[in-house]
């Protein structure tokens, strides 16, 4: 089949699905089959032919989903979004648009849980969920675990090119100290609270500070790094490039990203600053009106197989939260050695932190700072 | 069934009505409602996560002008400055007007030779013109910003050019200089297109009357040309001028968040910040000052520039 | 090239130019082609890097590390970048149609007739231009969601038709205004009706507007992204959407492959439908 052939297929197909979607005027459903799960302790249910899962960009190995597809007969669809909100706005404008699967970050779970908007997961039927280690359950955005199950997880560091700095960064009081010789050669997140975070931290109050005055302290602070060393403001990939490409000696990054970057330049070195840094973790889970629930639990416990976990995190490169994996070292070498990847959570305890988002003075009172400090 | 055709056809208005109604319907319900709907929002209060929730308020209004003041200063730190008023949204809006302002004229330099270039062409070689033209804006908006932004980098290809004709690099990436360049780059087409719309249907022979009637070349384009293709001009400015203020993705990606535009503090109130009320009154006040200045650009113009609205 | 003789009835008379103004006309000349020159480079040369950096084995678009085809391999197995290009060729063609002929009609009407709501149409029609495309995109939603449309390429086309519209009229009214009704008016004192005038008089030679207009809107819903993620369905994402999907977690050359194919892809279609144009009318 040459290419026009499949466009043409492609195009029939999409537009014929997408007639009979108006038509019906629902959410295409997909066709249950007849088939049963060959795991399951409560009554039997039937799988659905099609999972649509709505996750970010390049978060899944496509031979994880030919693995369920093989196993199961599910075929696993996957939209794409790139920010928490966007998939927020969109489910509570209009409703869930026929998602079964979706992977909010952690501030993200406890909005949505807040707004009504996800289904309590039966864990009958995620017997696997005890591969997950404990560290990432019961977590400050769904203490009672009812709504989700971790997915992958990181956090927020600092990447330099150690070649062009005069001594390696350890940690962020370093870089509010930046040097007026390398003016313009530093970056930082543009995310409103990493960005203020650095500048809570390095004051010493916590990143999730609500205190009008602490956030404005850290604002000042940011400001006078601004006029001292014009940092530039961009997302974490771009923040990549420029480090590769020598524009930026030095960024506030994600894990993921400084990797990427290291992969390409080894003069790159990733830390996570001493003193506190920002973890994250995104969790699988289920919206509310979703086609199948039981397919998505069905599938949220095939991801838990610790041989499943390692090889979707092997290739994209994320913390898995599945100990198990990580006993059996199943995960790659170069990522489970890697302390950039898999810090030492126990020992840096309290220093990580999650950034926690939904309290609307605060949020406001954020908003207003970056502002201020973008005018500045 | 063709009687009944007939008799319509005869009713006065009824060719008009047949033309307005589909613009009319289209305009009416995906742009008038969601408009209003937007209007609604920037009147509600946020709920704990951000979205609309009654009770009705002027609070998202008075939040953006509440710190306004007056405090005239004068400065000559880059370039003259002279402030009449301060407040963080006020300069946010008037940087942001001034800029697109800015790379729209820049764009119109630009664009004006070009489409009278290819008005003038042999007519069979016009279309592959206006294809050259659109062709590079076939590919995906993103990677084409990363290509510029390549272009920029310190060890781009310019810079690599300058260094290997001895000269000092420029730092081009990150400044307001390149947030004009990916401005025009995004605006050219928006420019070229309506102006050589207007140009291609130019009488020539106008241009040749006027000198003979003594006017030179200057005078013949003031008091010839122009009026006429005012329309196209007109057009290409306003779809120009428009997106620039709304452009935040080029900004932020070639500014790398130094160049601070209103477009990006709109954008945030819907992504990382969830302010919808907030969001929407900011969006709703930039509108209404933008159709003010429109109407201003219109109205200021000769009569000849009137009825081209 | 504008003719030395003027063709002014009584007042034609050919002066002799004088030398100064001959020669600026050459020097404006050479200016416009250099000018037209650089700036056909200036478009060009980062869709050149795009291209090139396809090719590229290296991730980020940071430098170049050596010539590899393996994103084009992966594009071709991937089948969700696939069917996101496709949508968005289905939509792109579907909304340049749609605005064209509704967008055209409008600037038709808004041109050549008075009317007493006219001033308030104005108005209207540069609403779309003015409104931030992502509260736009939200509104959209807002709306589909209450009169319960089901999200998909239906509403995807919609929204297209509803941003590219203006467009297409604001260019149709500039080609409008400027035209010569003599020659519709002796179309039809020869004995033609309305429709034949239209068809064979006045649609021809709008035809410069038209193209122009439907480059226009096809550029336009080929590329937007903001309106269309809050507008898409399951399964009905286009390419843009995908792409800025994969923002936070970068971007991979994958995304130049399949931005050559979909640009080479839309170069063929223009020009089949260019040569199909053009053997309608020998």
């Amino acid at each position: 089949m040459n290419r026009r052939q499949f466009l043409r297929l492609g195009l029939g197909l999409t537009g014929s699905t997408a007639l009979l979607a108006a038509c019906g005027g629902a959410p295409a459903t997909p066709q249950t089959q007849g088939q049963q799960a060959p795991t399951t302790d409560t009554a039997p249910e039937a799988l659905a032919k099609e999972l649509s899962w709505y996750n970010w960009g390049s978060y899944i190995a496509d031979s994880v989903l030919e693995k369920f597809k093989a196993e199961f007969g599910v075929t696993v669809k996957v939209d794409v979004y790139g920010s928490n909100e966007e998939m927020e706005a969109k489910f509570k404008a209009g409703g869930n648009p026929g998602y079964d699967l979706i992977t909010p970050s952690d501030y993200m779970v406890s909005k949505m849980i807040a707004a009504g908007l996800l289904e309590k997961l039966n864990f009958d039927r995620i017997p696997n969920f005890k591969n997950i280690d404990d560290s990432h359950k019961n977590l400050y955005f769904d203490p009672t675990n009812e709504y989700s199950v971790a997915y992958n997880w990181g956090c927020t560091g600092f990447a330099f090119d150690k070649t062009k700095l005069p001594e390696p960064i350890t940690n962020w009081k370093q870089v509010i100290d930046w040097p007026e010789a390398l003016r313009g050669k530093l970056g930082m997140l543009d995310d409103v609270r990493e960005l203020l975070a650095v500048g809570l931290r390095v004051l010493g109050y916590s990143g999730n500070a609500t205190d009008p005055a602490e956030i404005n302290a850290a604002r000042d602070l940011l400001i006078s790094l601004k006029r001292r060393a014009n940092y530039a403001l961009t997302d974490s990939p771009n923040a990549a490039t420029n480090l590769v490409a020598g524009d930026i000696f030095a960024t506030q990054i994600y894990t993921s990203d400084a990797v990427t970057a290291r992969r390409e330049n080894p003069n790159v070195v990733y830390v996570i600053p001493g003193d506190v840094s920002t973890i994250w973790q995104d969790n699988l889970c289920v919206p509310k009106g979703a086609p199948s629930q039981y397919t998505a639990e069905v599938f949220i416990n095939f991801l838990c197989r610790p041989e499943i976990a390692a090889e979707n995190a092997n290739e994209i490169g994320l913390g898995t939260p599945n100990a198990v994996a990580l006993k059996q070292s199943l995960i790659a070498p170069e990522l489970a050695e890697d302390k950039a990847v898999y810090p030492d959570v126990a020992a840096l305890g309290s220093a990580l932190e999650f950034l926690k988002k939904g309290d609307p003075q605060a949020d406001e009172r954020y908003q207003r700072a970056f502002d201020e400090i973008k005018a500045a | 069934m063709a009687k009944i055709l007939r008799v319509l056809r005869e009713q006065p208005g009824i060719r008009l009505a047949g033309l307005m109604a589909p613009g009319a319907f289209w305009l009416s319900v995906f742009f008038l409602v969601p408009l209003l709907i937007m209007a609604w929002i920037s009147f509600l209060s946020r709920d704990p996560l951000g979205f609309p929730t009654p009770p009705l308020t002027l609070q998202n209004y008075w939040e953006i002008i509440r710190d306004i003041r007056f405090a005239p200063s004068i400065s000559l730190a880059d370039g003259l400055a002279i402030r009449l008023f301060e407040g963080l949204y006020l300069e946010l809006f008037w940087r942001s007007i001034w800029l697109s302002l800015l790379s729209t004229v820049i764009t119109l330099l630009i664009a004006f030779p070009v489409a009278l270039f290819m008005a003038r062409l042999p007519p069979r070689y016009r279309n592959l013109a206006l294809f050259l033209v659109m062709i590079p804006f076939w590919t995906n908006f993103l990677v084409r910003t990363y290509a510029l932004q390549f272009m920029l980098r310190s060890n781009g290809p310019i810079n690599t050019l300058l260094r290997a004709l001895g000269l000092e690099p420029i730092e081009l990436l990150f400044t307001p200089t390149a947030v004009m360049l990916g401005l025009v780059y995004g605006n050219l087409p928006f420019m070229i297109l309506p102006l050589y719309t207007s140009l291609e249907k130019f009488d020539w022979t106008m241009i040749e009357a006027a000198h003979d009637l003594g006017a030179d070349t200057l005078r013949a384009f003031q008091r010839v040309m122009l009026p006429l293709i005012s329309p196209g001009l007109l057009a290409g400015s306003i779809l120009t001028f428009v997106p620039a203020i709304g452009a935040y993705i080029t900004v932020e990606l070639m500014g790398g968040g130094r160049t601070n535009m209103i477009g990006y503090a709109i954008a945030q109130q819907f992504s990382a910040s969830v302010n919808w009320p907030f969001g929407s009154a900011m969006s709703l006040l930039m509108m209404i000052i933008v159709t003010f200045a429109a109407v201003l650009y219109f109205r200021s113009g000769r009569g000849e520039y009137r009825n081209a609205i | 090239m504008a003719s030395d003789v003027v063709l002014l009835g009584e007042r034609s008379e050919i002066k002799p130019r004088p030398r100064k103004e001959s020669r600026g006309i050459g020097l404006g000349r050479f200016a416009l082609v250099t000018i037209t020159f650089f700036t056909f480079a200036f478009l060009y040369v980062p869709i050149a890097v795009l291209i090139a950096f396809s090719f590229n084995s290296a991730r980020t678009g940071a430098t170049w590390q050596s010539f590899s085809l393996q994103w084009y391999e992966r594009v071709f197995s991937n089948t969700r970048i696939l069917e996101a290009a496709a949508n968005s060729l289905i939509v792109a063609a579907l909304a340049t149609v749609g605005s064209v002929v509704i967008g055209t009609l409008m600037a038709i009407a808004m041109e050549r007739y008075q009317f007493r709501a006219k001033l308030a149409w104005d108005a209207l029609l540069y609403l779309p231009v003015i409104i931030p495309e992502i509260v736009m995109g939200i509104s959209l939603l807002i709306f589909f969601a209450a009169i319960n449309l089901s999200r998909g390429i239906v509403t995807l086309v919609i929204s297209h038709i509803a941003f590219c519209m203006p467009f297409v009229y604001l260019t149709m009214r500039a080609r409008l205004a400027d035209f010569d009704r003599s020659l519709e008016e002796a179309a039809q004192d020869l004995g033609a009706d309305e429709w034949t005038t239209f068809r064979r008089i006045t649609l021809p030679l709008l035809m410069p507007g038209i193209i122009s207009s439907a480059l226009l809107a096809f550029t336009l819903s080929l590329d937007d992204f903001v309106i269309s993620f809050f507008v898409t369905g399951v399964g009905s994402q286009t390419l843009p959407v995908y792409i800025w999907g994969q923002i936070r977690r970068g971007i991979t050359p994958e995304i130049n492959a399949i931005s050559t194919l979909m640009l080479l892809l839309s170069i063929v279609l223009v020009v089949v439908a260019q040569l199909i144009q053009r053997r309608q009318r020998a």
